[in-house]
């Protein structure tokens, strides 16, 4: 490897921002799988998080509502279940993925196609109770896949995160969760582009405990203007 | 190159990701220089291509051609991209004004790097009227020094398709040079 001095001025101070890029999460690196992962993270710090086996097992690990509009509201408690939640959302037109990972770890990026541009609107709920997501009707197109997994924006914290895959998804295969995906507000950083904060209403760092989040499905270039 | 760090570790890991930078900052740098002429863009523009690698590290492939020829794919886009709204275009989450961390002395190594330049980017200038899926591959062959095998793998083409590509893109970017010395 070279020596530091081998780099000018320039290039060191370069490589200290960046490793601060790196350390900081890199918060958008895993693209579609982030953005939604961000956003729930961002209600999780904002609500106080749901603690890793802080809750009572007494109710069910997961519920799913029907509402009047068509959406589905799907809880969960807690991490369990994940194949029983993908069969209940199928039996509710939902084809689904969902992957509940070990603390402290998440699924590989890029486990599919990701699923044309659109708009896709998804509430996202935090309590003592759990998470929940509502899922708005014929969110998915014919060949679709909603991919639900966990994220682990701090220890002993979870969130879910989603995303839209076309065709086949690949397997989960475990890996060591990134570092918190919490979004930040920092000068000379561009907006998120789908961060909670964007809403109205919702400042980047005080997102209210039932503030609704805007997923935008997948990372291709944002409509400008 | 090949004790390197796998690219998509980059985003994980900084120790990876300052060994990555090292091995290919003058290669990033260089590459910039033979498209923009201005030191202070060039700074901007090296820090974006680092972020952007960061960024899309997960995208890397190993079946798809060099490291190297992956970096110049994301360092082409970033240069190809300045002047539209840079952080909407590139979807950066992190910006960092590359110019704000020049010193005087560093600032002199870039313009030394422009001038050591000029003859491809007049190359570069040249390529402007090729269609861009022949001129990317143009770019990085002619331009870049990169093997035309190894750019066909980055474009996931046939090598016999790139050859094809890469001769009718020569004649054509040879035409327009010779035009360019036709005017007085």
């Amino acid at each position: 490897m070279n020596t530091t001095d081998e780099l000018d001025v320039f290039e060191s101070r370069l490589l200290d921002e960046l490793k601060g890029v790196v350390a900081d999460g890199a918060r958008h690196r895993r693209s579609t799988w982030v953005r939604w992962a961000a956003a729930a993270a961002a209600v999780v710090t904002a609500t106080g998080a749901v603690a890793f086996s802080s809750l009572t097992h007494a109710s069910p690990a997961y519920a799913l509502t029907p509402n009047a509009d068509g959406s589905i509201t799907v809880t969960v408690h807690r991490l369990e279940g994940a194949a029983a939640l993908a069969a209940d959302l199928k039996a509710h037109g939902i084809n689904a993925d969902v992957t509940f990972n070990a603390p402290g770890t998440q699924c590989q990026d890029n486990r599919g196609t990701p699923a044309p541009l659109r708009h896709v609107t998804m509430g996202a709920t935090m309590s003592e109770q759990g998470q929940a997501l509502i899922l708005p009707a014929q969110m998915l197109l014919p060949g679709e896949t909603l991919v639900i997994e966990t994220s682990w924006p701090e220890p002993g914290v979870w969130a879910l995160g989603s995303g839209i895959v076309q065709g086949p998804v690949a397997p989960c295969v475990p890996e060591p969760a990134d570092q918190p995906v919490v979004p930040t507000e920092t000068p000379n950083q561009s907006p998120s582009p789908i961060a909670c904060g964007d809403l109205p209403g919702g400042g980047p760092q005080g997102i209210p405990a039932d503030e609704q989040c805007v997923v935008m499905v997948p990372a291709s270039p944002q409509p400008t203007k | 190159m090949n004790d390197l760090p796998n690219p998509r570790q980059l985003a994980r890991d900084p120790e990876a990701f300052e060994a990555f930078y090292r091995a290919h900052v003058g290669e990033v740098q260089r590459f910039i220089a033979r498209r923009v002429d201005d030191p202070q863009v060039a700074a901007d523009l090296t820090a974006d291509v680092f972020v952007a690698v960061i960024e899309r590290a997960s995208t890397y492939r190993q079946e798809r051609g060099s490291t190297l020829a992956w970096v110049f794919g994301i360092a082409r886009n970033v240069v190809s991209e300045r002047g539209r709204t840079r952080a909407r275009q590139l979807k950066l989450a992190s910006r960092i004004r590359g110019r704000a961390l020049l010193d005087e002395d560093a600032l002199l190594r870039i313009e030394e790097r422009l001038d050591a330049e000029s003859d491809a980017r007049r190359v570069f200038a040249a390529m402007a009227d090729i269609p861009d899926a022949d001129r990317e591959l143009l770019e990085l062959v002619a331009l870049d020094g990169l093997e035309p095998d190894d750019v066909a793998a980055h474009l996931n083409i046939e090598p016999g398709t790139a050859r094809v590509r890469l001769h009718r893109a020569r004649r054509r970017l040879t035409a327009a040079m010779a035009a360019d010395q036709l005017i007085p």
